[in-house]
């Protein structure tokens, strides 16, 4: 995502691989404490330990975005204030923004501590379950890790939401996991439904749709994207720039296959 | 109100003109490196981590080392 002419504009470029992905969110020590388990261990899907810490890496990847804009709507704030372009005891666009994003912050970091660090701290990983599939015989062409919710409360509210990862595994499979925490299971397997009472390209197809709709943190293979005619690659990016600023749901279209 | 990071992203208003353009890139480079412990206490400043899972994962779909 790029402003060109003072407008977003989405388009698929090539990132190295030791940039795409990355996120400051936790120390050295903590990164290596925390995530052990799966840096030192082939990935298993009935490890619990494993998927837990997979979605809590999501999760906090979110806490991560959220706190920075919050951070930078702040920053934006204080810069008006301090120009005299808003007033700064008086309610102003920038405040209400600003305050916006900050409540945002505070929710997504509830649902972290009430459905996720409690239960890490006791080791209860059982406390988050997962809907899993493998993608098998066909070389991984994508990556995901992304969090979103799975219902329409108002920021700052407690909210029910999932964790997608797609993490290829071999160069044959690539594992699709997502994680909900125990009690909203319900509405989290209703979302994700269309994917997984689907089989074979209609079930890529659905998990297409839904990583251009709700995910922004996905990576394509190069050669696979080359692969596409110029209309596909457009659908795709028109679909997800569409979502992020005008907030439209991505239609259903073949042209938004990413297999 | 749906809540994804797609929301945040251009949490920042990128369209209200070019006489803002140099404020919105100036603040786009604000960057948060508080680590994110699960108890947020720690004070040592964060690396850059990958969030999908592991470097390997991502090597299998890199090209020249590019995804």
């Amino acid at each position: 995502m790029r402003v060109k002419n003072g407008s977003p504009e989405c388009l698929f470029e090539k990132v190295g691989r030791n940039q795409a992905s990355t996120f400051p969110g936790f120390c050295s020590r903590h990164d290596t404490e925390i995530f052990k388990p799966l840096d030192t261990k082939p990935l298993s899907l009935d490890d619990a330990e494993q998927l837990f810490l997979i979605a809590y890496r999501s999760l906090t990847r979110e806490l991560h975005t959220v706190m920075e804009a919050a951070m930078r709507l702040q920053t934006t704030l204080e810069r008006q204030i301090a120009e005299g372009l808003v007033p700064k005891d008086k309610p102003s666009p920038a405040m209400t923004e600003a305050t916006a994003h900050m409540i945002k912050a505070w929710g997504v970091w509830k649902h972290r501590l009430e459905f996720y660090d409690r239960p890490f701290a006791k080791s209860r990983f059982g406390d988050v379950l997962h809907s899993t599939f493998v993608i098998e015989g066909r070389k991984p062409v994508l990556a995901s890790s992304s969090f979103f919710s799975v219902d329409d409360k108002a920021w700052g509210k407690r909210f029910a939401a999932v964790t997608l990862n797609v993490i290829p595994t071999s160069t044959t499979e690539a594992a699709v996991i997502v994680s909900y925490p125990k009690e909203q299971s319900g509405k989290a397997r209703r979302y994700v439904a269309p994917i997984f009472l689907k089989s074979g390209d209609a079930r890529l197809s659905a998990l297409s749709h839904m990583l251009v709709d709700r995910a922004e943190n996905f990576f394509v293979s190069p050669q696979h994207v080359e692969g596409w005619t110029a209309e596909k690659r457009k659908a795709i990016e028109e679909a997800f720039v569409g979502t992020v600023i005008r907030g439209e749901p991505a239609t259903s279209s073949s042209d938004l296959m990413l297999f | 109100m749906l809540v994804s990071c797609k929301d945040t992203n251009l949490g920042v208003n990128v369209g209200e003109g070019q006489s803002n353009i140099s404020h919105f890139f100036e603040t786009m480079k604000v960057r948060f490196e508080k680590c994110l412990d699960p108890t947020l206490s720690c004070t040592e400043k964060a690396i850059n981590a990958h969030s999908v899972q592991n470097a390997t994962s991502l090597g299998l779909i890199a090209e020249d080392n590019h995804v």
